[in-house]
Order: structure tokens, then C-alpha cells, then sequence
């Protein structure tokens, strides 16, 4: 939990952040990633997710996530220690 | 031994000239003949003697020896002396004093005719002075009396027939040996000598008399008459000596025969009242005639340097006329590296009428496109802001810079030759460059620019739809002055290189600045030496020098010959070759008579040697003689090439079909290493 | 159904001012390079490997052309002579010397490759500080032009000059102040100082050689033409001085190299179209000032030891993204298998980096670090690149110059040299190093062989 519910989420991928007042953008894999978060699913769940729906590996799809959250840490966006 | 040679051979020469040569056997010859009538020679020799020793006495002696007229006239008077009165001392004396004479006579009537005739003086002083001395001598009843002998007559043993006798009689005649064995001896020299004199001398006896025949109404007596002499020198001299012999020569040959004829008789209507042979007076007159009227109307036959033969004259006219096309009016390219002709002499598009000797250049690239990219800007076009470089040395005549470039495909219809250079080239003419970029012209009016120096760059002013280099020479100073053809001069159109030649369209050219180093290497010196050392069936050991001509030419001489060469153009030459032919110098002349001064690549070329270059004499002479009559019948052809920096491998090929190879190698330092004609090998010592 | 996967990123957004490159989620940036002078860069890596020099043949004939017409359509007496130490690869060399090239060297191991590559000595133009007096010898016997650095290499001449019984042609390196900072003062005899003049001297007194030619290289990568015309100038006038007052006749103008490539330099803000002059400019102010300045009817020969302005833009490096990573300041780095152990040239430009298949998804600035271990392993601190899935290839350029004789042989192995034909034939003109080509000189002495105790 935390900064991720406050966010604003748009259908197209804009993201208010109301705390902090800075806007974001992701792209529909990002869009994609941040709505199972919202709902609380873990690593696991989430790369098991995107496979099932996106064209990617394992490998690749769980690389790219680890690295997603690290950008979303960077932006203040999730606590050091998640989920 | 060296002393006497100086007088003796001078002296042979002088025999020799009589008969248009200078050759020193033939004079010795013609001297012995002389001495067949004791009086003869010795009347002759003393008034040569007498005439030194005055030419000494004024200072002139080494005049005396320099110029054959000086000895030839009083020769001909001791002769024409001789012939009348035996040797006493009364006559000795008066030999003597007649050879004083003929010296002031020959001298004063030189002046004469070379500073208002500006003809050469022939044996008119012999004619005066014979003339005037015979008349005197008419009062010398001393002389007279003692003196006169009765004629020897020398003859052959055989009968020949009156035609022939009268010519070898005639041919005597001129050195007062009217016998026919001097005759045959005077006609077999004359064959020996110059096949092209023999020729003359016998067309030009035969049309004389044959003519002087049909308006006396006898042959025997025209063939008997022994004035006939003054028609076959007058034909030698015309067909042979004073013009370059050809066909049109020998008619003029014939032609002055012809005229001969009536003045020998209309002279001799006076000579004769005074009791005077009419001498050599029909022979002078008509060619005097018949040069000045050559001369004045500057006839292009007319042979400026006589060199000793009618045959070495022809070869040495035909050699000089295949090798330098042009001298005056030569340009050179007037920009660097290559270009391609794109308009040239009568072009299709502008190059017509009073304007058609122009050439155009543009810079092309692999695909033949003059523009990179869409040819829109003026500066996707090579040859736009590219320098354009004076293409002779002379004085700016008028310059416009101003004008502005069309873009392409637009031309200035108004100021139709944009901005423009005209220079004036101090050998007579006018070269227009047009089209230049506005404001890059770098010169001004009234200055002298040298050749190569950077005038300004290439635009697209005045009628001109793409960049380009307009070029074309003019003999008037206005702009729209028709145009001349001219030559341009060291260029080189793909790997072959061209000493002269005319651009065509579609070549692309590059002209050639000589290359320092090889400037210095052929570039000799007065007082160089080479020592060289010939493998013949011997070794032989050549050694030459460097030597100066008192006309500013330079030459190289092994002391039996004289090499002359020169640098001219961004090209090494040897012109030609004088004096005694069997020197090895020749092969040098043969092997390499031309190198242009480039050291790169491939490079090929094309020259022209002298009928001289055949080995054999008897085919050498014949061709020359048949030349004679048609000059483009036989050609000696050059092919050359770098085979790699400073070695040159040439093909020579004779008329028949003969081929052979020679190679010339340059030194390090200055001038020849190694030459190598056919299977002679010529190497420089080391040093 | 599956859908097309694209790499989760997130955006900040910038209120106050405008990202440069726009607030879309495409950059301008993004060069895509599928083929190399039409031979695609995936067949090249299968074929090769990865990383791979790639040199094109017709490119560095094209822009050879190009230099040497620039030049010769201006002054009439021009040799090109290939500088060796920017790139001496046999094929490379070859290429050129078919195009009329001849060499330059600057070192006996140069001297030796070239002549091994069948360049005639007298076609070898022999400089640099350092020429040991065998190697001297052996450019004398073959003909070779040698310019002179300093006063002890005229004794060493004047040595080999009077053993071998000849006199010896030669010419002098001179520095002058251009203007172009730093002046390289170190090479040769200096001008201003007079040092020059007094090495003519030298000469002339030795009697045993022969001054015939000048040479001066002013610096690299210059930038600035007015600079070359100062150097023509001063040589000329140097020239004539030597000229009318020793007897010696200057017959080559050496004005070096130094021209820079479309390169785009570090600390240069312009991109190089506009910071770089085109060699036309130099070619102008160069020639126009021989022109103005020769007397009369002299031509000197031009010579010109360019090396990168022809080389540079025919040569790629393809090198493969090994790894990604996310540094602490939030900028993706990506570890590739080349670094500055084959692109020396690295630390003084920034590449033209081109990806070799399109990547959907917005550009950011990313590093480029290469293989090694070692903190200044950085081909690009600072290139936008949209997210790249491992295995992409990158194809680094103009990378023709240099970094094929400046590589090291440290940490990894030196890649293969490929050289694409102008009709599309690919000839590899270099094999790629192994571990033999590291051990082949080494000796290990007996006594230090390891014995492993179990």
C-alpha cells in the first residue's frame, strides 16, 4: 500500500500524483502494471500477468518489472521495501 | 695542325658553296680540278690569298673565314682571271690586286643588298668585279699579250652525245672548266652530295636550253652555248637552296629557268658589245627576282636557314613542321587538375561563326554530371568558385568583374561574356576568359601576369546556363572580335600527353606544370659535362659539353656534333642535330627527342625524329628525295612512355615497317644516365 | 490474444519549461540502421560476431575523391600521401594506394608494413621524432623521403649519407605559431625562432645532404582554415628564403594533415554539420594562398598526409547490448561488448549511435559503458535511446579513424575487421584475436610453472 492508491490514474495513462502535485506518464505496459498493483498483487502474480497477456518471456517480462518498480522507487512513487 | 684546318677548311667550303654545299671532300675536289689548268687554280688561290690579307688588314679576319661570300667572289674572279691569262708575275700582280678588289666589291655590294634589299648577295660582286676587270684589262696590252694562252682542252675519251656534252660542259663552266671530264667529275659530286641538287640541275639545264633551242631554232647551239650554266644554277638554287623542296619549289625551279633564258640573251647583247662573257648575271638577276618577290609576300616556302643540303633543309622543315604545329598562339589550359571539354571549336550550341574558335570547360564527375545533388545552387556545380588560371604570360587588357551569376539554367542574354579577363600575349594576340564568379577577379588592367597566375574564379556570369571556363583568342582588343584558332600547348587527355593539340569536345583534360625535380635534372648547364662511355662492337669514350649558340640556343657537343636542345612548355626537346652525323650524340637525339617534364604514372606521348634517324644512307637519301615531292610520304613516328619515374621506353617506327626500341634513363643529379637505341648501350661514368 | 509488448516506463512530467526533445512519448532522436551499405547488420554479426569493425570501400574511395579533387582543381601539383598511423590495415592501405595514394610513416614498424605491402621506398614518405639510424639506412637505400626532426637526425644522416657514398635528398620539419592553440611545438625546428634557419645551415655546411622539401603539421582536428593558410604562407616564404640564400631548391610543400572528419567533437556545442568546415574551405584558403604567394611559374609539390578526414566516415564499429541497468540517479546504463579498448576515439567524440531494429517506446538519455572493469570504460555518458531489449545492436560512427591502430589488447579481444565492396562483396580484412594472439610472445621461465597442490 501507500502512494500508489493516492494516485490518479487515467484511462490514457496520465497519473496525478495529488501529494506531491507532479504529473506522470506511463505507457499501457506501465498503465498495465500499476493497475495490478493497485490491486495488490505481488511480483510473482504480476509477472505471471504479463506474460499471459503481452507478448514477452519470463525472463524479460520479470527484468522489466523489477526495473519498472525501481523507477517508480526514483520517483517517490513506492517505499523502498513493497509488497 | 689545328691552325691549318681553320684556313684550309673554310677555304674547301667556299669551292663547295659554289655549288650550294658546304662539303670539304667535295671542295677539295673541286680544287684539285682547278689546279688541272695550273693558271686556273693558281689565279683562283692567289685572289683568295690577297683578298685574306686585306679582310686582315681591315680587321675582318675572322669574318673572313666566318662567311663564304667573302671567299666565293674573289674566288670566282681569280678564277674568271686564271681562265684568260697564264701565271707571270705581271699577271700574278694582278690577281693579287683584283682580289683586294673583289673583297670592297663583294663587301659594299653585301651592304647593299641586305639593307634595302634584304637579299642575299649570290656572286653579284663576282659579276661586277669579273666584268670590270676584264674591261680593264682590255687596256693592258701587257697582259694581254704575254699572257693570253690558248685553251687546254681536257676532255673524255669517249664520244657522248651533243646533249649531254653540253650539259657537263656547262656544268664545268661555272668554274671555268668547260671540258666535259670536269664536267662528269662536277655532275657525279653534285649526284653524291644531293640527289634533290642533281635533280634541279639537270630539269633546270634542260628546260633552258630546250627553250633557248625553240627561239634560236638549233638544239647544237643552245647545247654548245656554255652560259647554259647560269639555267641549272638558277634552278638548284631556286628549286632546292632558296626554297624548301617541294613540288611547288620545283616548279618555280622551272619556271626561273624559264625567265633565265631570255635575260642571259638580253645581257648578253651588252656584255658581249663590249667583248665580256655575260658570267653569272642571268642567274643572279632571276633569283633575285624572283626571292624578293618570295620574301615580300612572305611565302612560307621560303628556307630561313640553309643546312648545307636541300635533303638535311627538307628534313629538318618537315621534322620541325610535324613536331611544332604552332608557335605563335599556344595557350595553356587555363585551370588545375582535370576538366572536360564541354563546347569546342565549331560547337553545336554558341561556338559558330566569327566566334567559333572557342572552347568551353565544366568539371564533370564519375557519372559525367557537372552538378552533386539536384543541380539547384550554383554551388552543387564543380566548377563553380573553382580558380581559373592565366593561360599565357602578357599584359591585362580590360577586366569586368561585376556582374552577377544566374542561377542555373538562366543565362545573361545583354551582357553576353559576363565578367571577363583580356590579356594581350606580346607574341601578337588576344585571349578573352569569361564568365567569372561576380567580384573574384583578382587582376587589373595594366598589369602583366605571368603564365598560371590565379586571375579569379569560375562564375556563372553573362551567357552561360552552368558554371564553366569560356576561353578563345582574338586579334583585335574589343569584346565580339572574331575568333582565330589557336593551339593549346601541355596538356595531358587520359594518360597520353599532348605537346600541342586542339581540345575536343567530350576530353577530359589536365595541364601539366613542369615537376620541379626533373626541371633541375634537364635543365643543362654551359660548361656541364657528361662522359659517357659507348658499348659498340669496342668500348668507345664519349665526352660532351654544354655549349652556347651565339643565337641563345643551347647545344650539346661531343666536338663532332652539335645537339641542340631546349625547355619549352613543361617539355624537354632536342630540335636538332648539325655537323658530323656518325657522332654517337645521335643516339641520344633518336632515343628521346622529346620528355615532357612529369613524373607521374603511365603517362604516354607521340614525336616525330628527322629522316636523319634512318640507318641506312642509301635508303635515308632516297626517301628524303622522294619526300621532296610529296612531304607527307614518309614519317619517322615516336611512341614514348614513362615505363617508371625517370625511365622512358621508346618505339620507333620507320617507314617499311622497321621498329626499334630504345630506352633513356634520367640521372640523379642532371641529365642522362643510361641510353640505350636498338642494341647500343650508351652508360654515364661514374662520377 | 496476446498483445505487442513494449517495456513498462514512466514519465515525469516537466511543468515549468518544455522537455527539449517535446512531451510526446516519440523522440526525434531515434536513428534506426538496419544494413551497412546494404548488407544487413544481423547477417554481418552472425557471420562475425559482435563487436565488428565495418569499413566501407566505396564510402572511403568516395570521400578520397572527394579530398584529393578538392585540392587538385585548385592547384595544379598536389600528392596525397596516406598517413598510416590513422589506419594501417592492408586492405585499407591497399584501397588507397590503388587511388594514387602514396604512404607516410612514422615509425620503422610503419616503414616495414609498408614496404611489405609492396609501397616502393621512393614512394615512402619516412617522419617522426624517432628514426634509428638502421632504419635510416635502409629509407636511404630505398629512396625514401625523409623529413628531418631535430639536429642529432642530421648527424645521423650525414652518418649514413657518407657510408653509403651518395648524397641524401631530404627535408625539415618545421612548427610555426598559426594561431591554433595548443602550437605544437615539440616536432621538428621552429620557425620563429630562428631554430629553423640554423638547421638549413647545418645542412648546407654538412655538404652531404641535400634540402629539398619542407614539411609542418600543425595540429588535429582543426577547425579552423585561416590556420592552414598562415602555415602555406610561412612555409613559402621560408621556402624562397632557403631558396635565394642556400641554392637549394624547395621541391615539396608537406603541410600535413590535421583536417578533421564530420566527427562530433566533445565540448563543442554545434552538431558537426555546422561546426566542422567542409574540405573545400581548407582546400580554398590553402591553395589560394599557395597561389598568391608562389612566384611566377613555381609549383612546388602540394603533398597532404590527411588521414582521418578520409577514413573516419567509411568505418562503423556494430557492438552488442550485453545488459541494462538503472543507476542511482535514475538514468538507464547499458553495458555493451565495446568499449574504449576498441574505441579510443571515444573519449574525444560522441558518436552517431543507430539502433539496428525499431524500438517502440520513448526516448531518454542513457550511458553507454563497455566491457571493461574499469571506471573510464564510457563510450557515451549522455544518448537518448528509447528501452533496449538485450541483444540489439548499436552501430557506432565514424569510427574509421584510429581506433583500429590505437585498440588495445587489454581484457577482451580485439574484434574482427570486415570490409564491405563496392558490390557488396564482405571480405573479412582482419580476423578477430584469440588467446594465441595474447600468448604468442611470451616466455615463461621453467622454474615459476605452477604446481597446484590438491
Amino acid at each position: 500500500m501507500g502512494a500508489i492508491e493516492r494516485l490518479a490514474i487515467s484511462k490514457n495513462g496520465f497519473v496525478f500524483d495529488p501529494a506531491t502535485g507532479n504529473s506522470y506518464t506511463v505507457n499501457s505496459t506501465g498503465l498495465f502494471i500499476l493497475n495490478l498493483l493497485r490491486e495488490g498483487k505481488s511480483e510473482d502474480e504480476i509477472v505471471d500477468a504479463l506474460v499471459e497477456n503481452f507478448e514477452v518471456s519470463q525472463e524479460e517480462a520479470r527484468r522489466d518489472l523489477l526495473d519498472f518498480l525501481e523507477q517508480l522507487r526514483v520517483n517517490g512513487l513506492l517505499e523502498a521495501s513493497n509488497v | 695542325m689545328g691552325g691549318v684546318k681553320s684556313y684550309l677548311f673554310p677555304l674547301l667550303r667556299s669551292y663547295s658553296a659554289l655549288l650550294f654545299n658546304s662539303s670539304v671532300w667535295g671542295g677539295a675536289l673541286l680544287l684539285f680540278l682547278t689546279f688541272l689548268n695550273p693558271n686556273l687554280g693558281i689565279g683562283g688561290f692567289i685572289s683568295v690569298f690577297s683578298a685574306y690579307l686585306f679582310a686582315h688588314l681591315l680587321g675582318l679576319k675572322r669574318d673572313f673565314f666566318r662567311i663564304d661570300y667573302y671567299i666565293y667572289n674573289p674566288l670566282l674572279v681569280g678564277l674568271s682571271l686564271g681562265y684568260l691569262f697564264k701565271v707571270n708575275v705581271v699577271s700574278l700582280l694582278f690577281f693579287f690586286v683584283s682580289g683586294i678588289l673583289s673583297f670592297l666589291l663583294t663587301y659594299i655590294l653585301y651592304g647593299l643588298f641586305s639593307y634595302y634589299l634584304r637579299l642575299p648577295v649570290l656572286s653579284v660582286p663576282f659579276v661586277v668585279g669579273s666584268s670590270l676587270l676584264y674591261l680593264s684589262s682590255l687596256k693592258f696590252s701587257n697582259l694581254f699579250v704575254i699572257n693570253l694562252y690558248p685553251k687546254l682542252h681536257l676532255s673524255l675519251p669517249f664520244q657522248l652525245p651533243l646533249f649531254i656534252d653540253g650539259y657537263l660542259k656547262s656544268l664545268g663552266a661555272v668554274f671555268f672548266l668547260s671540258n666535259n671530264f670536269a664536267g662528269l667529275v662536277i655532275a657525279l659530286l653534285i649526284f653524291l652530295t644531293s640527289r634533290i641538287l642533281f635533280f634541279l640541275s639537270v630539269v633546270g639545264y634542260y628546260t633552258g636550253t630546250l627553250f633557248q633551242a625553240l627561239l634560236t631554232g638549233s638544239f647544237s647551239q643552245a647545247f654548245s652555248d656554255l652560259s647554259a650554266f647560269n639555267y641549272l644554277l638558277t634552278s638548284m638554287a631556286v628549286g632546292g637552296v632558296f626554297l624548301i623542296p617541294s613540288l611547288r619549289s620545283y616548279k618555280f625551279a622551272l619556271l626561273s629557268s624559264l625567265i633565265a633564258v631570255p635575260l642571259t640573251f638580253g645581257a648578253k647583247v651588252f656584255w658581249e658589245s663590249y667583248g665580256l662573257p655575260v658570267f653569272a648575271f642571268p642567274f643572279n638577276f632571276s633569283v633575285h627576282m624572283l626571292l624578293y618577290t618570295l620574301i615580300t609576300i612572305g611565302y612560307y616556302g621560303v628556307v630561313s636557314f640553309y643546312r648545307g643540303t636541300p635533303e638535311r633543309t627538307l628534313d629538318y622543315y618537315l621534322t620541325y613542321l610535324r613536331r611544332f604545329p604552332s608557335v605563335d598562339r599556344t595557350v595553356s589550359l587555363p585551370f588545375s587538375g582535370p576538366w572536360t571539354v564541354w563546347q569546342s571549336f565549331e560547337g553545336p550550341w554558341t561556338h559558330k561563326g566569327l566566334w567559333k574558335y572557342a572552347v568551353d570547360f565544366v568539371i564533370t564527375d564519375e557519372k559525367g554530371k557537372t552538378y552533386k545533388g539536384g543541380g539547384y545552387y550554383l554551388t552543387d556545380y564543380y566548377a563553380f568558385g573553382k580558380p581559373v588560371l592565366s593561360p599565357v604570360s602578357g599584359d591585362v587588357v580590360s577586366v569586368v568583374s561585376d556582374l552577377p551569376d544566374n542561377p542555373p539554367g538562366e543565362a545573361d542574354k545583354e551582357n553576353n561574356w559576363g565578367n571577363y579577363v583580356l590579356l594581350y600575349d606580346r607574341r601578337g594576340f588576344y585571349v578573352l576568359l569569361c564568365h567569372f564568379k561576380q567580384y573574384s577577379i583578382k587582376v587589373k588592367p595594366g598589369q602583366f601576369v605571368e603564365k598560371g597566375t590565379l586571375l579569379g574564379l569560375c562564375g556563372n556570369s553573362g551567357y552561360s546556363p552552368q558554371p564553366h571556363i569560356h576561353l578563345h583568342v582574338q586579334l583585335y582588343p574589343y569584346l565580339g572580335a572574331p575568333t582565330v584558332p589557336f593551339f593549346v600547348s601541355s596538356y595531358l587527355s587520359g594518360n597520353k600527353f599532348f605537346d600541342f593539340g586542339v581540345p575536343k569536345e567530350g576530353e577530359l583534360l589536365e595541364p601539366v606544370f613542369p615537376e620541379k625535380s626533373l626541371l633541375k635534372k634537364l635543365n643543362l648547364l654551359i660548361d656541364q659535362e657528361m662522359t659517357f662511355t659507348l658499348f659498340n662492337n669496342e668500348k668507345e669514350l664519349l665526352k660532351t659539353v654544354v655549349k652556347m649558340a651565339p643565337d641563345g640556343t643551347f647545344y650539346i657537343t661531343d666536338g663532332r656534333a652539335k645537339l641542340y636542345f631546349g625547355i619549352r612548355n613543361s617539355t624537354f626537346y632536342f630540335y636538332h642535330l648539325e655537323g658530323d652525323t656518325s657522332s654517337p650524340l645521335k643516339y641520344l637525339f633518336f632515343s628521346a627527342p622529346k620528355v615532357p617534364l612529369i613524373s607521374r604514372g603511365k603517362v604516354k606521348w607521340e614525336d616525330y625524329l628527322p629522316l636523319l634517324s634512318i640507318s641506312s644512307p642509301l635508303k635515308r637519301e632516297l626517301y628524303l628525295f622522294l619526300s621532296s615531292f610529296n612531304h607527307s610520304f614518309f614519317k619517322v613516328k615516336v611512341n614514348s612512355h614513362f615505363k617508371k619515374e625517370g625511365l622512358i621506353a621508346s618505339t620507333l617506327k620507320f617507314p617499311g615497317g622497321k621498329e626499334v626500341s630504345s630506352f633513356v634513363k634520367i640521372a640523379p643529379d642532371f641529365g642522362f644516365e643510361e641510353v640505350i637505341y636498338d642494341n647500343r648501350l650508351i652508360m654515364r661514368r661514374k662520377r | 490474444m496476446k498483445r505487442p509488448y513494449e517495456k513498462p516506463v514512466i514519465n515525469k512530467l516537466k511543468v515549468n519549461f518544455m522537455n527539449k526533445f517535446g512531451t510526446g512519448t516519440f523522440s526525434l532522436s531515434k536513428k534506426v540502421r538496419k544494413e551497412i551499405e546494404g548488407v544487413p547488420v544481423e547477417k554481418l554479426v552472425e557471420e562475425f560476431g559482435s563487436p565488428l569493425f565495418v569499413f566501407s570501400e566505396k564510402r572511403l574511395r568516395q570521400k578520397f575523391r572527394e579530398v584529393k579533387n578538392a585540392f587538385t582543381l585548385r592547384y595544379p601539383n598536389v600528392e596525397f600521401s596516406w598517413s598510416y598511423k590513422t589506419n594501417y590495415l592492408d586492405a585499407i592501405c591497399a584501397i588507397l594506394h590503388s587511388e594514387g595514394e602514396t604512404a607516410e610513416v612514422v615509425s620503422e614498424f610503419e616503414y616495414e608494413k609498408a614496404r611489405r605491402l609492396g609501397v616502393p621506398g621512393n614512394k615512402i614518405i619516412y617522419n617522426g621524432p624517432y628514426k634509428p639510424i638502421s632504419s635510416l639506412k635502409t629509407a636511404v637505400e630505398e629512396g625514401a623521403r625523409i623529413n628531418i626532426d631535430h639536429f642529432e637526425e642530421i648527424s645521423d644522416l650525414e652518418e649514413v649519407a657518407k657510408e653509403l657514398g651518395v648524397k641524401v635528398k631530404v627535408g625539415i620539419r618545421l612548427n610555426m605559431d598559426t594561431g591554433i592553440k595548443p602550437q605544437w611545438s615539440r616536432f621538428g625546428f621552429n620557425l620563429e625562432s630562428g631554430q629553423a634557419l640554423d638547421a638549413v645551415k647545418r645542412i648546407a655546411a654538412g655538404g652531404v645532404l641535400e634540402l629539398c622539401g619542407l614539411h609542418c603539421h600543425i595540429g588535429t582536428f582543426i577547425l579552423d582554415p585561416s590556420a592552414y593558410e598562415k602555415e602555406v604562407k610561412k612555409l613559402v616564404d621560408f621556402a624562397y628564403k632557403v631558396e635565394d640564400e642556400f641554392g637549394f631548391k624547395i621541391e615539396y610543400l608537406d603541410i600535413g594533415g590535421g583536417f578533421p572528419s564530420k566527427n562530433r567533437l566533445r565540448g563543442v556545442y554545434l552538431p558537426p554539420d555546422v561546426a566542422v568546415p567542409s574540405i573545400d574551405e581548407f582546400a580554398e584558403k590553402i591553395c589560394g594562398a599557395l597561389l598568391s604567394s608562389l612566384r611566377p611559374g613555381d609549383y612546388p609539390k602540394l603533398i597532404l598526409e590527411s588521414g582521418r578526414a578520409i577514413v573516419d566516415e567509411a568505418g562503423f564499429l556494430i557492438t552488442t547490448v550485453h545488459a541494462s541497468k538503472r543507476m542511482p540517479d535514475g538514468r538507464r546504463a547499458y553495458i555493451l561488448d565495446a568499449g574504449v579498448n576498441v574505441l579510443f576515439t571515444a573519449f574525444w567524440y560522441h558518436f552517431n549511435i543507430e539502433i539496428d531494429r525499431e524500438v517502440v517506446g520513448p526516448s531518454e538519455p542513457c550511458i553507454l559503458y563497455g566491457p571493461l572493469c574499469m571506471n573510464i570504460d564510457v563510450v557515451d555518458d549522455d544518448v537518448n535511446l528509447p528501452p533496449l531489449p538485450r541483444g540489439t545492436k548499436l552501430i557506432i560512427s565514424p569510427v574509421g579513424a584510429y581506433n583500429v591502430t590505437q585498440w588495445m589488447q587489454f581484457i577482451r579481444y580485439r574484434p574482427g575487421v570486415v570490409l564491405i565492396g563496392e558490390n557488396g562483396s564482405v571480405e573479412l580484412i582482419r580476423e578477430a584475436e584469440d588467446l594465441s594472439d595474447i600468448v604468442r610472445r611470451e616466455k615463461l621461465p621453467e622454474r615459476l610453472k605452477v604446481k597446484w597442490e590438491e
